[in-house]
Parts: C-alpha cells; structure tokens; sequence
C-alpha cells in the first residue's frame, strides 16, 4: 500500500511540474500525501521523526529465491514383469559361434516276429537318427555418456544405469524365446499338424482336457506310442484369471465321476503374446518331458548370462612429458572427447527351419488360436 | 533316360526284390507321412472332442442335442455325465448346451489362425554387418 501511496505522489508530483505549478504548491501535496501516508500505516503525526516509505518483504516477492523448494531426487522406476521362461526351452551349450549339431534316435526297433519250426528270423532295421542344428548369435547394445553429464549427476541418476542394461538383456531374450512359438512359422507347421497339435477352442476346462488327450496320444518316429503329458499352459496375460479358474474348479467335466479336479497344469504367463480379448492365444507344453525338446535355447560355453562391459580410458595421468604416468578414474572417458562408454552383450541362439520354425521337437507343444467360443 | 535314372530305378528294384525276402535297411526317420495327423473337422477330431453327430432317425431322448452353426449337421455329447461334474450347480441341460456349442466350435470353426499380428519367424539376416555397411 504505501508502494502504491509513493507512486501517487510521484505521478502528482509530476503533473504539477508538466503544469508549471509554483515550488509551494508541489511542497504542499507532498506534505498531504505524506500525511496521508503516515495515518494509513499507523505511524504517528506528532513524532514523524525517522519513518521513511519503506517495503516489507513477503514471500509473494521472492517467486525463485525462497519460494522454490529445491530439493533434487530421483524416485524408484517401474518393476518389470518377468517371463518365466525356463521349463519350456531345453538349455544347450555350444563351443563357438559354428553351427552345432544334435542327434536324436526318436524310434525304436522292429516288433518282433514269430519264427515257425526251424525258422529263421529275419533282419530287423534301425531308423537314422534325426538331425537338428542351432548356433549363438551375438546380442549387444552400446551407451555413450559424456563426461559432462555424469560429473554433473549430483541425483545417482545414472546409478542404476548398468542394472538397466542387464534387465534390458534379460527382456530381450525373454522376447526372442517367446517368439519361438509366437512366430508364424512355428504356428503354421503346429497348425499343419492337425488336431493334436492346434486348436481354435478358447481356454477352458474342456479344451485343457482335449489338449490333454491330444498329448496322450503322442507317438514317436516309427508311430509306437511314447509317454507325453501337458505339463505347461502358457498364455496371453488377459488369461490368467481364466487359468485361476480352471485350475481352482473341484470337479471336472471329462470324469465320469465327481472326483476332486484333475486338470492340473502350472500356469506360466508370458506377457510378449500378442492378441486382442477375447481371442487370446495360448499354448500347452510338456516342457522338458521324457526325451522330448520341444525348443532349445543355445547359450556359448563361458557366456552363461549378459556381460555389461565398459571401455577403459585411454588416458593416464602424468606429472612430465616423458615421466611414467597412472591410470585416471574411470568418468575421464576417452582421451578425444571425454566420453564414457558401456555396453551389455550376451550371446544366444536357438534352432531354425523355414519348414518346424523354432520347433526342435512338434511333439511337446500345442497350439491354440483362442478364436473358438 | 539318363544314366542317373536307371541306376535309381535299379537301385530301388533291387531293394524292393531284398525287401520281399525280408531284407530291410536302414533308412531315414520318417518326414513325409504323419501318421498321428487329424485333420480338422474330420471324424478323427468329431470323436477327439467327444461328440456324437446325430443322424436321421437316432433316438437321441435324453440327450441334448444342439446344432452346427456352420453346417446343417446336429450334435449330442458322448459322455453326458461330464456336464453334470463340470457344472454341479447348474441345471444339466443348460450345462449340456454349453459344451456342445464349445465342443461344435472347435470341430467345425475351420483350422486355427496365427494372430494377425504374429511376427515373423526371427532369422540372422545382415546381422554381420557394420554400421557403415547398414548405413548407420
């Protein structure tokens, strides 16, 4: 108020110049706003001595230097929802980045046959081995930091950047081994397969039974009957209440008795399918059952898991041109420009055919659509 | 007729000949013949669902019946009691109803799809290339 009080007098005081008014009458209306001045802030006529318009200081003033708290912290970011992928793929270990290969007798022997008096039994046949190969490919992604910026993070902000890189490492293969049995491929040869292998039923106790049948009537190379089980049911995540469901249900409607529910799996949910509700695909698996592979994961002997690497800096310390020298922390970054730089790389592959897909093995999966009501 | 010909025809006479005296070799495993194939909307996949179909003049009292929404064809369960463990506290008819049209669904709905969506199987293409060569 007595800011606004002092600029009233200055503009009347102004006026009164631009007007030519004599020194007494500019005086004059000084002295009434003065008074005016001194009766609305409380200060006493009668002792005006040592008052001056002066401004008190309010927090409204100060919209940067006390009105902003500053306080700098960075808050926890997201947990990641992990696909538990493990029981469905078969681990392997290859030597080098060459092609590897793998042989699997999926047959037995001939039936044996009668023999009359004196017979003699005939020469019976050994299938070949079936022949499967696969190999490891590198998996790597390179970060560049300046040295700027990590000298200036006061925060920790780039703390948990190399936690980041080894999730980044996880998620990706959790993405590859998805597609094993999300690509087109493997789900037009499952398809192509017939009704033990694919179906179009949505998720329900019925289907997990017929899949269940389709499994148990498995065979191996020479159609002899094998022992094949679904033991997974791995889905979209919009069907893990559906799974909750079946597998809380008491009774089941495949028994011709009210026995207790034995449609049992283990549910695994893989958040990489893809589908729109409520035609959610999902798939059944023996996972690592009775000689089956159903899909193999190659990892390189030594390189079990990701590696998160960080280029030394190629500058050293020194006191003398020609003296010896000592190694710099490592935020110096390189000698050019100063950056620091990481990288996460792992090495992985799996099993490819234009024909299977990234099935090693039709006999341990089973697909469905999810379009069926 | 080529060269190569002939010895393949011969080779293959003379093991046809070893054959019928009981003489067999060793050969691949199987590729070409699936023997476990059911087709779908076959007989085989009508009886691995557990279905009935329903012919002219079948005295289906006491079943429930439903019919085909893609065909003219009718349907009853083969096993009837399922319905009643599945769905204790409903009526069995109902229950019935809702099996049939699962069970119809997946006979005679056509062969499954992948996802329009699905990707492509992942294959090592260029992966062996530099930036420079990728142009990056």
């Amino acid at each position: 108020m007595r800011k606004i009080l002092y600029t009233l007098s200055r503009i009347r005081q102004e006026q009164l110049a631009e007007l030519k008014a004599p020194q007494s009458k500019l005086s004059e209306v000084a002295e009434k706003f003065d008074w005016m001045d001194k009766q609305m802030s409380g200060i006493s006529w009668s002792n005006p001595n040592n008052e001056r318009l002066t401004e008190v200081m309010t927090s409204g003033d100060f919209t940067y230097a006390i009105m902003e708290f500053v306080q700098r912290k960075t808050l926890p970011g997201y947990q990641r929802k992990r696909f538990n992928f493990e029981p469905l793929v078969k681990p392997d270990t290859v030597p080098n980045f060459l092609p590897v290969t793998r042989y699997q007798n999926r047959c037995g022997v001939d039936d044996l046959e009668y023999i009359g008096e004196k017979g003699q039994s005939r020469p019976g046949s050994v299938q070949d081995g079936t022949k499967k190969q696969w190999q490891v490919w590198r998996w790597e992604k390179q970060y560049d930091f300046s040295h700027e910026a990590l000298f200036n993070d006061d925060i920790g902000y780039f703390e948990d950047v190399a936690m980041k890189m080894g999730e980044s490492a996880r998620r990706t293969l959790e993405k590859y081994v998805s597609r094993f049995w999300t690509n087109a491929t493997t789900i037009a040869r499952l398809v192509a397969l017939g009704a033990l292998y694919s179906t179009t039923g949505r998720l329900t106790t019925a289907r997990v039974s017929t899949a269940r049948m389709a499994y148990n009537q498995r065979t191996d190379a020479c159609s002899e009957p094998i022992n094949a089980s679904l033991v997974y049911v791995v889905g979209h995540s919009g069907l893990a209440d559906t799974a909750a469901q079946i597998l809380n249900s008491t009774q089941v409607a495949e028994l011709a008795t009210n026995a207790v529910n034995v449609v049992s799996f283990t549910w695994i949910e893989d958040p990489y399918i893809v589908g729109t509700a409520p035609n959610l695909p999902w798939y059944a698996f023996t996972g690592m059952q009775n000689g089956i592979v159903p899909y193999v994961l190659a990892r390189q002997q030594g390189r079990p898991g990701p590696l998160i690497l960080r280029k030394r800096s190629d500058m050293e310390s020194v006191t003398s041109m020609l003296g010896g020298g000592s190694p710099v922390a490592p935020v110096m970054g390189d000698f050019e420009t100063g950056n620091v730089v990481l990288k996460v790389a792992d090495v992985w592959g799996t099993h490819i055919d234009g024909t299977e897909g990234n099935m090693v093995d039709n006999r341990g999966s089973y697909y469905s659509s999810g379009t069926a009501p | 007729m080529t060269k190569q010909t002939l010895q393949q025809q011969i080779a293959n006479g003379v093991r046809e000949q070893l054959a019928a005296m009981g003489f067999t070799m060793a050969t691949d495993a199987p590729s070409g013949a699936q023997t476990d194939h059911i087709a779908f909307g076959s007989d085989k996949h009508r009886q691995l669902v557990g279905l009935v179909k329903v012919e002219e003049g079948d005295d289906v009292s006491g079943y429930t019946t439903f019919p085909s929404p893609y065909s003219d064809n009718v349907y009853r369960l083969e096993d009837e009691l399922g319905v009643v463990n599945l769905y204790p506290g409903v009526d069995p008819d109902k229950a019935a109803v809702l099996m049939l049209r699962q069970k119809i669904n997946v006979l005679e709905g056509g062969i499954p799809e992948p996802p329009a969506n699905a990707p492509s199987m992942w294959t090592p293409v260029a992966t062996n290339m530099t930036l420079l060569q990728r142009g990056i």
